[in-house]
């Protein structure tokens, strides 16, 4: 059809502008489809860690917190009748000569495998049982691991675990049947259970070191009775091995009814309990869903931003052809024709974006995915699987999102389309007058529009609800662009007259009497600069109040621990010979160690907050257990409680709650926690709410003696040394090292360094954010550029004439860039008031409701001054072209191709 | 080609007229005051014939060309185009109806910059599906001394030729009824006279009727009734062209 055919060339003539938009569109889906693809990866990898050691397991039998005993297997097989029972020890290695590496480590009793992880024991594994239970540190790995890892069978593999080397021999290689089946296999190190308990000392009853499982197998105090062999291979192992000794992580089973998992239950001593197997993974994506959803927030400013380019293409579009449309109008074609024309148009160029969008998120997501794997790994729990997963789903979704935003931004432009006078009736100022008077109205539309994001953000509504009131914001803020750009233009006409003469008046003047395009192109910037203004002052405010915190909290000046495999994840356990001699260590005046136990379930009981009343709750936390005195009390601060309530009631049972544990589980001062012990489930009553920025999870804080009554000494995770008057903490921090050399891997920090490592951590965690950043800036540059670019080409004809009336090429130029520069400026002062609101929003809101955190708000001056000088700075950049085209085209040309 | 529309009803104007005009009314709304355009403007034009409608301006020749035209509707009276009452129409059946009875000759050419001369003179034909588009286009290009252009974008021609490809896609479609509105303000005088030569001639030849408005005294002696709007009413001259064929006797403007 015609009109079709004038489109195409329309578009193919104004190549630059239609790329532009089409790299808009292309960007905004990129970043939303990246993130997903990367949020969904770090999900699949959940499962797929989680299925290649839970296998076809349908129910799991979780300790207490010490783990599983050993002997359960026996009982569980002989007297729950179960016939399909595997023991499990699971942990994290690292790898010694790839210290980056962290790999998992499933200790399994080869012959229970065939009917859990066909892998390892099924037909035709290849798996030599022989080799496999008498070769010492004997390991399968998939062939792909093997591969990365450089190793073949025979070779052996250095590994780091708790501070400790063990060496692991590659006596096979696992051949996955299935591509499923080879991610979940990824970075996986089968061993036998005993050596995975020799490993992870859980090789004694009621002992360990440090082995990993649902129930949370953490390290295990010095207990009694059977000790096995340290040594699998001079380990007589029977067959069928009737009931591995020590400690397990867990235990799997094949369980066909209800019935069975009854006649498990009953079995089952104080604290273990038999799960369905599907809750790990449930767990695990529970456990991120906050850090999940910040991406998601991030990714979809992108594609506001995006929308607004899309909108501004359109407008753009519609607008240089106006005269064009009025003539098809007066020829007779129908406004329902020119409507989809322009919609036609913008969804063309939706498409090919979106095409390209889809393509660059998938590139973009493959190296996004290890930046979010490697965070979550970093802070909650090691995610093995760190390839992509393409999922139809999130790319059905990025190609809705890039050609529904392209609808949206196109349906106003094609509804002005539609509604343009004839050609005889046209009148060209007509349109800018009404786009004018609509300034007031789209005011008031956009003060509403502020008003609801305030009221949304009132209300408790979650995270969700939190988003939506940004949104409000974003909006309202948009849609009061036009009258404020007005204002501001009609002020800024005497300064800049006194300034740059008659050709700074016009430039001002050229803002006002085209708001129909200025403003949205001040708009856009303005919302992409105030996104980073946002993001940028939360993470400044965090890490600030971080810093503080940490100022405040690391009291003592020496740090002692074994190098942790996950930051968050304790189970590393000091010596405790060393413990006791580093407290003995000359020119030390006070040690305060600290244990730590991974806890799983909670039952909150009788309280006074809450509001709920009596209720239960489960997840996982940590129990930090130190000696509490009122100088340990007194290196927190209280957000309810204090000091001296705390350190009185400590020895007697009371515990402090972390902030964030307090707002996850809904519980305050008064309240009772019901916590899992190895004595069975025990109460201890809350005293303190006190402030921790290092746990998003939740800390109970717990005096040792309590503690040592209801659980296994599971050793000291640290300990941390304060140096008497006089003493230099550098010379104790050399003392502490010389003491540890040769007796256990460990690190040694003064104040100083902890405090420097932990802000590492930190920074890293925002990496991810920043990238996302980053990539919001790039698509607010390309949309001013192609906005301003539009701008500037509309204005060709009004340039010409000015040339041909006798403006110099320097005046032209100096006209366009002052121009550009005072829109460019505008929108670097709007972002300022917008970009702190929102940052407001994401610490007092956002952080409040998704971690239960506190946090000072810090504004950066540079921060504020970057964003205006880089608004200033695109809006310049975005002018150079045009300015420079206009200035060194012939006037004539440019006033016939009109 | 298009379906005529139906026959004409009772109150239908005599059988060979193609514009009537009856005691049209039209006002704008400027700010709370109310301007009124039209206070009863009558006007018919036979087949066949050349109008011609002039005016000072701002006197409203371009709302009465608004109004036969069907962009825009009467506060009161009856627009009559061939036979189709276009005060009774909706916008979208106005808009139709323009497209298969109505041919524009504009000032300022407003030939599409993205389409060809060959495909802006067919642009009506392709809208209302015409089955010989190309041929039409072809021959009218011919008739208008431009079959050698008829690849070249409007860009490259000059203001004489791109009115020329006007003419031709003005009627294409063979409307019954061709509007211009000043076809020659943007030539020079003797490209002008040329433009009108081809115009009058091509309408008359086809037994189209043509309205057009003029500020140009000179071209009254080439048509054959002059509307004169004055006051918001129609007056009715003898122009100076010889009448191709028998006209209705033309009623003058109510007073």
């Amino acid at each position: 059809m015609t009109l079709a055919l004038s489109s195409r060339r329309y578009l193919l003539r104004h190549p630059w502008l239609t790329a532009l938009s089409i790299l808009g569109v292309a960007l905004g889906v990129a970043v939303s489809v990246a993130v997903d693809l990367a949020n969904g990866s770090a999900l699949r990898a959940f499962e797929l860690s989680g299925e290649a050691v839970t296998g076809r397991a349908t129910h799991q039998v979780i300790g207490g917190p010490g783990g599983v005993p050993g002997a359960l297997v026996a009982r569980v097989r002989a007297e729950g009748g179960v016939a399909n029972v595997a023991p499990v020890v699971e942990g994290d290695a690292r790898v010694a000569r790839e210290r980056s590496r962290v790999v998992g480590v499933l200790g399994v009793d080869p012959f229970e495998e065939a009917a859990f992880r066909p892998f390892v024991g099924g037909p035709g594994s290849g798996l030599d049982a022989g080799l496999f239970l008498t070769v010492p540190g004997a390991a399968l790995v998939s062939e792909q691991t093997a591969a990365e890892l450089g190793l073949a069978v025979g070779d052996t593999l250095g590994l780091q675990i708790d501070g400790r080397s063990e060496v692991a021999h590659v006596i096979g290689l696992l051949q996955p049947g299935d591509d499923r089946s080879a991610s979940a296999l990824q970075n996986l190190l089968v061993v036998d259970v005993a050596t995975g308990q020799e490993w992870f000392g859980l090789e004694r009853d009621g002992a360990g070191r440090g082995g990993k499982g649902v129930g949370g197998a953490e390290p295990n105090g010095a207990g009694s009775a059977e000790v096995t062999s340290a040594n699998p291979s001079s380990s007589p192992i029977p067959y069928p091995s009737p009931a591995p000794a020590g400690r397990l992580s867990r235990i799997d089973l094949l369980l066909p009814d209800s019935a069975a998992v009854a006649r498990v239950a009953a079995l089952l001593p104080a604290g273990a309990e038999v799960r369905p197997a599907s809750t790990q993974a449930e767990t695990l994506a529970t456990m991120t869903e906050a850090f999940r959803l910040n991406l998601s927030a991030l990714s979809l400013l992108a594609l506001v931003v995006g929308l607004f380019l899309i909108y501004n293409t359109v407008t753009f579009a519609v607008v240089q052809r106006r005269r064009v449309l009025g003539t098809y109008r007066a020829l007779g074609v129908t406004r329902g024709e020119v409507f989809r024309l322009v919609l036609v148009e913008a969804l063309v160029v939706g498409a090919v974006g979106t095409a390209l969008g889809l393509a660059l998120g998938v590139a973009l997501g493959s190296g996004l995915v290890r930046l979010v794997t490697q965070t979550i790994g970093d802070l909650y729990f090691v995610v093995r699987v760190r390839e992509l997963a393409l999922s139809p789903w999130a790319l059905a979704k990025g190609a809705v999102l890039g050609l529904g935003a392209t609808l949206v931004g196109a349906l106003r432009p094609g509804w002005e389309a539609a509604s343009v006078a004839p050609a005889s009736a046209l009148r060209r100022s007509t349109q800018e007058d009404r786009i004018g008077r609509g300034a007031g109205r789209l005011a008031l539309g956009g003060a509403a529009a502020l008003a609801s994001g305030g009221l949304v953000l009132l209300l408790p509504a979650g995270v969700v609800g939190a988003y939506a009131g940004m949104l409000g914001i974003l909006v309202g803020v948009a849609l009061l662009t036009p009258w404020l750009t007005r204002v501001y233009a009609a002020a800024a006409q005497p300064l800049m007259a006194r300034l740059m003469g008659p050709v700074g008046r016009m430039a001002a003047r050229g803002i006002a009497t085209s708001l129909s395009r200025t403003a949205v192109a001040v708009a856009a910037l303005t919302v992409a600069v105030a996104a980073t203004i946002g993001v940028a002052t939360m993470v400044s405010s965090f890490r600030t109040t971080v810093e503080d915190w940490l100022g405040s909290v690391l009291q003592s000046d020496v740090y002692v621990q074994p190098p942790a495999t996950v930051f968050r994840r304790g189970g590393a356990v000091l010596d405790p010979a060393l413990a006791r001699d580093l407290a003995a260590l000359p020119g030390v005046e006070r040690t305060d160690a600290i244990r730590i136990r991974t806890l799983d379930g909670l039952v909150r009981s009788g309280g006074n907050s809450g509001g709920a009343g009596d209720g239960s709750s489960a997840g996982r936390f940590d129990l930090v257990v130190s000696r509490i005195d009122a100088t340990r009390a007194g290196v927190n601060r209280y957000k309810e409680g204090s000091a001296e309530a705390f350190a009185a009631a400590a020895p007697g049972g009371a515990v402090a709650v972390s902030e964030p544990f307090a707002f996850r589980f809904g519980v305050g001062v008064g309240d009772t926690l019901r916590l899992p012990t190895d004595r069975g489930p025990r109460a201890y009553p809350v005293a303190a709410v006190y402030i921790d920025y290092g746990n998003d999870l939740g800390v109970v804080l717990m005096d040792e003696r309590p503690f040592l009554a209801a659980y296994d000494d599971p050793g000291y995770a640290g300990t941390a040394l304060t140096a008497a008057p006089g003493v230099d903490p550098d010379d104790l921090v050399a003392s502490a090292q010389a003491l540890a050399e040769g007796r256990q891997d460990v690190t040694v920090r003064s104040t100083r360094a902890l405090r420097q490592a932990s802000l590492d951590i930190f920074d890293q965690t925002f990496v991810v954010t920043s990238v996302l950043r980053l990539l919001a800036v790039g698509v607010a540059f390309v949309g001013v550029l192609s906005a301003l670019l539009a701008l500037q080409l509309e204005r060709r004809r009004e340039l010409a004439m000015l040339r041909a009336q006798g403006m110099t090429p320097g005046e032209l130029r100096k006209m366009v860039l002052a121009q550009t520069g005072l829109m460019g400026l505008w929108a670097g002062l709007l972002s300022v008031p917008l970009g702190l609101a929102l940052a407001a929003v994401l610490v007092f809101v956002v952080n409040v409701r998704s971690f239960g955190w506190t946090l000072a708000f810090v504004v950066s001056p540079s921060v504020l001054l970057q964003a205006v000088g880089l608004a200033v700075a695109a809006a310049l950049l975005a002018g150079a072209y045009p300015a420079w085209r206009m200035s060194t085209t012939s006037p004539a040309i440019a006033l016939r191709e009109e | 080609m298009p379906a005529r529309p139906a026959p004409p009803d009772a109150d239908a104007p005599a059988a060979d007229a193609v514009l009537d005009l009856r005691d049209v009314r039209k006002g704008y709304r400027e700010g709370d005051a109310t301007r009124d355009v039209l206070r009863g403007a009558s006007m018919r034009l036979g087949r066949g014939t050349v109008g011609a409608l002039v005016g000072r301006s701002g006197a409203g020749k371009s709302t009465v060309l608004n109004l036969i035209s069907g962009i825009d509707q009467p506060d009161d009276g009856a627009v009559v185009v061939d036979g189709q009452h276009l005060e009774r129409l909706s916008e979208r059946e106005r808009t139709l109806f323009r497209r298969r009875h109505i041919g524009f000759v504009f000032q300022f050419y407003n030939l599409v910059p993205t389409l060809t001369v060959a495909e802006n003179v067919r642009f009506l034909l392709d809208l209302n599906r015409a089955p010989d588009a190309e041929a039409r286009a072809a021959s009218l290009l011919a008739d208008v001394g431009l079959a050698d252009r008829a690849d070249a974008f409007p860009d490259r021609l000059s203001g004489g030729e791109q009115q020329r490809v006007a003419i031709a896609r003005a009627l294409a479609h063979d409307p019954a009824l061709v509007l211009a509105d000043e076809p020659t303000g943007d030539l020079d005088a003797r490209t002008g006279r040329q433009i009108l030569d081809l115009l009058e001639a091509m309408t008359r030849e086809r037994g189209r009727t043509l309205l057009m408005v003029t500020h140009d005294e000179n071209t009254l002696d080439r048509v054959d009734t002059v509307f004169r709007l004055a006051d918001g009413r129609l007056e009715r001259e003898e122009g100076g062209g010889k009448r191709q064929e028998c006209a209705p006797r033309p009623v003058a403007a109510r007073d």
